[in-house]
């Protein structure tokens, strides 16, 4: 099953046109894009506000960066991959799946598909509940 | 008569005093003396020392010491006396002397006994004083003597192990002054590191077949922790049980000697010195009749010549001593003395003994009889074979020198005392190109450059000065073809068997190559410095533990370190925290292994800030092979660093831009071809749209991607209306927008044209379109009217082109956007922000 099916997912990109085919390709998946947020302080208001359960990050927001909404993501359990045209991103701390402009559909999918499923590895090994299931 | 004491230690033989001078003197003296000699013969007793002793003088004179002491049974052992052996060492013997009566009855003197020349020989003269015996201890009289004396008494009752002492006893022993005095307090008052020899003393003293009576002396150590020196002596009473004796009581004296000591320990270094003088002269007397050819020997003088002790040799008995040549030559002299009446001689002359070479030292008064004819002689002969043959020694070895010189390829000289050269070796004659006999004296200093000579005189003179130190120079000397050549001269002190200085011995030693060696290397050093100092590059040079060695002008500068201050500067501390374990870890590491280097990192300049330097270091090496240090180059690459970086940033933002370009265009892509939409027009569509994009781009890389002029955005987008762009009325002041905007702009305005174009305005022959903006305040207000042109439908349902301009277009420049289909014709306004664009 399409680990997006039912998922909300927030954009965030300040090229309109990338941020409009992003929410195209969501749709495609079965996702509810949220947004988008073209700039830092309307994704900021975005964040703020919650109600939704993963995000696509572009790094470049019109000069400014993303990187503290990816930690502010990271400090609210929410999954997310980062979208850039450099190919490589130097946060020092932050592990996200890494979507390299351009990106299809398929590329999408894997990343979100990742972050969430190494969230909730994430979120069971904290709980404990990973360790208890590898008992033989 | 002169009396040998601490304080006159010469021995002047030639002062003979007449025996009845001294003897009237000395019979007037209320103590008794007795003169003795060597052999121990009494030669002299006063009429104190006859009373004393209850004899008659011609029952004492000649005859042996031993009839008076009972120190020994006959002559030999009293010879071999302690008492005569400490006089025979220290010419002086201060103590408790036991006298012996002709009716053999024993009495106590205190006497003094001392070495006195007499008729040429030692004698001995002993002064006895009676002092109180121990028995009369119960009298007052000893007890004032004795505190007079400060003498302290004590007496030890040895069955009974208990003492009696008395109050100046106490005292010197620093004994409670009353009370019972037991063995633990002696022994307590002892010095610990003298006990075991005055216990030891005690018991030789007890011991009935020795009954040492010897003074000792030990230390006191007084309860508040000072410490004196006494002497004690003391003798054991015995008594007899059964034919054994064993003792009883041990009764004696003791004193403070303290202040007495320290004199006496300056004097024993001159007594000692004495005594080796009397010992090195060997000395023996001797009277000759020159008329009847006899001789009147002493003991000694028969011993010196091998003759027996007791013989009575004549003079050419004793000319049958002399060594081969040595009687012409004794002859040759005395004949010159007596012809010139002299009063004495003096001579050395080598005889045969028993197969032995000895060497005689003589001197002697000659008396003459009438006129001119010598009668009698009388003097002295000495030993002299070892000091003839010390100085033989010194002479061979001062030959061997001689020849070793010659044999050395470096000049080698001698001076005398005055610093005159009185030897010069083969090698220094050649040197200055003069005979060996000229090359002596003072000659050395004229081969001296003029320039040189101060220092070098400066430099003996303070060395003579000082005690004739060793010393050496460095001076130009002129060889004997003339040329100037740099010796090293090494010079030091000769010194004679005893120590005395006799001049020096120098060595000389060619410096000259090595200087010139030194010398081109300081010239190409300091082209190199030179060289390094106008080299715009940063230079440096390090010893071999990595100290700094040197660093060129331009260094120097980038730290603004002078060059006397550089011993102190440590490069180390101008590294950038965060580089310096890898910098120090890699330099360290080319240093051990003395390889070349490449690191880069950030100094402090001098200015404050760091700056990025890249050093290469390079191993040097002496010609030997061996490591020096380093030699390097720093180069600051904080420009072309900071240059890379930039480019870096610039490629990143490339990179970003035809990526999102690349997405941009995927996205207009997606939003053209959709599943409904006709391929071929698809196509056109997206052909166009990328033609609006690629337009918009040219214009953003003729202003390098800065402002871009509305009006030129405008003029673009207008061109794919083709001919109908007449029908375009275009106006407004001129706005500049941001890339962002124009892009946006420029997509927007693709779109409304191909619309107007394609179904609008423009689409019949006579519609218009009117695009007016205006400049309100910071916002720019633009609005695309249509009119004239076909009836407007609504299209039925959200295509690429309204969700671009509705949505799309307001959201990338941050603005508000209308789009409305009128009957009249398409309606659109965007109102956006202009940032700070003229």
């Amino acid at each position: 099953m399409n680990a997006l099916e039912g998922k909300r997912v927030l954009v965030v990109d300040d090229e309109a046109l990338i941020a409009l085919f992003a929410e195209e390709m969501l749709l495609e998946l079965g996702a509810t894009p949220v947004g988008p947020a073209m700039s830092l302080e309307a994704a900021t208001v975005l964040v703020e506000e919650g109600g939704f359960d993963a995000a696509i990050l572009d790094v470049n927001l019109d000069g400014a960066t993303s990187e503290v909404l990816a930690r502010r993501l990271i400090s609210d359990s929410i999954p997310f991959v980062i979208v850039t045209g450099y190919g490589r991103v130097d946060w020092e701390g932050v592990t996200a799946p890494i979507l390299t402009k351009p990106y299809d559909v398929d590329a999408i999918s894997k990343a979100l598909g990742d972050a969430i499923n190494r969230h909730v590895k994430e979120r069971l090994s904290l709980s404990g509940l990973h360790r208890i299931d590898r008992r033989p | 008569m002169r009396v040998i004491n601490n304080d006159e230690r010469e021995a002047d033989v030639s002062r003979l005093t007449c025996l009845d001078q001294l003897a009237l003197a000395l019979d007037c003296v209320s103590d008794a003396v007795c003169i003795f000699d060597e052999n121990g013969l009494l030669r002299y007793v006063n009429p104190t020392f006859t009373r004393l002793y209850a004899c008659a003088s011609s029952d004492l004179l000649d005859q042996h010491i031993s009839r008076v002491t009972p120190y020994s049974a006959d002559e030999d052992s009293f010879l071999s006396s302690s008492i005569f052996a400490r006089l025979d060492l220290e010419q002086f013997w201060s103590g408790e002397w036991a006298g012996r009566r002709k009716d053999a009855s024993l009495f106590f003197t205190s006497a003094d006994i001392r070495a006195i020349l007499w008729r040429e020989t030692r004698h001995w003269l002993c002064v006895q004083r009676s002092t109180p015996s121990p028995q009369w201890r119960e009298e007052e009289r000893l007890t004032i003597a004795t505190e007079a004396a400060e003498l302290g008494i004590w007496e030890w009752d040895v069955p009974a192990n208990t003492f009696v002492y008395s109050t100046r006893a106490r005292i010197i022993c620093g004994l409670p002054l009353t009370g019972e005095v037991t063995y633990a307090d002696v022994k307590a008052a002892t010095h610990p590191d003298d006990f075991p020899r005055t216990s030891a003393q005690a018991t030789r003293a007890l011991d009935p077949l020795l009954r040492d009576r010897t003074p000792f002396e030990y230390r006191i150590v007084k309860p508040d922790g000072s410490v004196r020196w006494v002497r004690a002596r003391g003798h054991a009473v015995f008594t007899e049980d059964n034919g054994i004796p064993h003792p009883v009581r041990y009764i004696g004296m003791i004193e403070d000697i303290t202040e007495r000591m320290s004199a006496r320990l300056a004097a024993d270094e001159g007594a000692r010195q004495v005594q080796l003088a009397l010992e090195a002269a060997r000395m023996a007397i001797w009277s000759a009749d020159l008329v009847n050819g006899t001789l009147k020997p002493s003991k000694e003088f028969n011993q010196l010549l091998g003759f027996d002790v007791d013989a009575v040799p004549t003079l050419a008995d004793v000319e049958t001593r002399y060594a081969p040549g040595a009687l012409e030559a004794m002859h040759d002299r005395w004949s010159r003395a007596v012809e010139r009446c002299a009063s004495s001689f003096e001579a050395d002359f080598n005889i045969q003994s028993g197969g032995d070479e000895r060497w005689l030292h003589v001197r002697c008064e000659i008396a003459y009889a009438s006129g001119r004819t010598p009668e009698r002689a009388f003097g002295v002969v000495m030993d002299i074979t070892d000091k003839r043959r010390a100085a033989d020694a010194l002479r061979e070895s001062d030959a061997r020198f001689h020849e070793a010189a010659d044999s050395a390829p470096a000049p080698v000289w001698m001076t005398n005392k005055a610093g005159k050269v009185e030897f010069s070796n083969q090698a220094m004659a050649d040197f200055a190109g003069m005979d060996r006999d000229a090359a002596i004296g003072d000659t050395w200093l004229s081969l001296i450059h003029p320039d040189d000579l101060p220092a070098v005189i400066e430099a003996r003179n303070d060395a003579w000065d000082a005690g004739y130190l060793p010393y050496s120079f460095e001076a130009r000397f002129r060889r004997a073809d003339g040329a100037w050549r740099w010796l090293e001269v090494n010079s030091r002190p000769r010194r004679d068997a005893d120590g005395r200085f006799k001049g020096y011995a120098g060595l000389a030693v060619d410096r000259t190559d090595a200087r010139n060696a030194f010398a081109t290397l300081s010239e190409s050093e300091e082209r190199f410095r030179l060289l390094a100092d106008s080299a715009p590059v940063m230079i440096w040079m390090s010893d071999e533990q990595g100290a700094c060695l040197y660093l060129n002008a331009a260094l120097r500068h980038f730290w603004k370190v002078e060059t006397e201050d550089l011993l102190n500067f440590d490069w180390r501390r101008t590294m950038h925290p965060d580089d310096e374990a890898r910098i120090t870890a890699e330099v360290a590491r080319a240093t051990m292994s003395a390889r070349p280097f490449t690191v880069e990192g950030r100094y402090l300049s001098a200015d404050g800030s760091y700056r990025i330097v890249q050093t290469r270091g390079e191993p040097r090496f002496s010609k030997s092979g061996d490591f020096l240090g380093m030699i390097g180059v720093n180069v600051d690459i904080t420009e072309v660093v900071e240059a890379q970086e930039r480019q870096r940033l610039l490629l990143d933002e490339l990179n970003h831009r035809v990526k999102n370009t690349l997405a941009v265009v995927q996205s207009i892509g997606k939003q053209t071809f959709k599943p409904d939409s006709h391929p071929v027009t698809a196509r056109d569509v997206f052909d166009a749209r990328l033609r609006a994009l690629a337009g918009a781009h040219t214009l953003l890389t003729q202003s390098n991607w800065d402002n871009t002029c509305l009006h030129h955005l405008v003029d673009m987008a207008v061109l794919v209306c083709a001919d109908a762009r007449s029908r375009v009325y275009v106006s407004g002041p001129d706005v500049a927008l941001t890339p962002k905007q124009a892009l946006s702009l420029a997509l927007a305005l693709h779109e409304l044209c191909t619309n107007a174009v394609k179904h609008g305005a423009l689409s019949n022959d006579r519609g218009r379109v009117v695009l007016e903006w205006r400049q309100n305040e910071k916002q720019l207000e633009l609005a695309w009217r249509e009119q004239d042109g076909p009836e407007v439908e609504p299209p039925r349902r959200k295509n690429f082109g309204s969700r671009l301009l509705e949505r799309i277009v307001p959201q990338d420049v941050r603005g508000r956007a209308s789009l409305h289909f009128d009957n009249v014709g398409v309606r659109y306004e965007l109102a956006l922000p202009l940032e700070g664009a003229v």
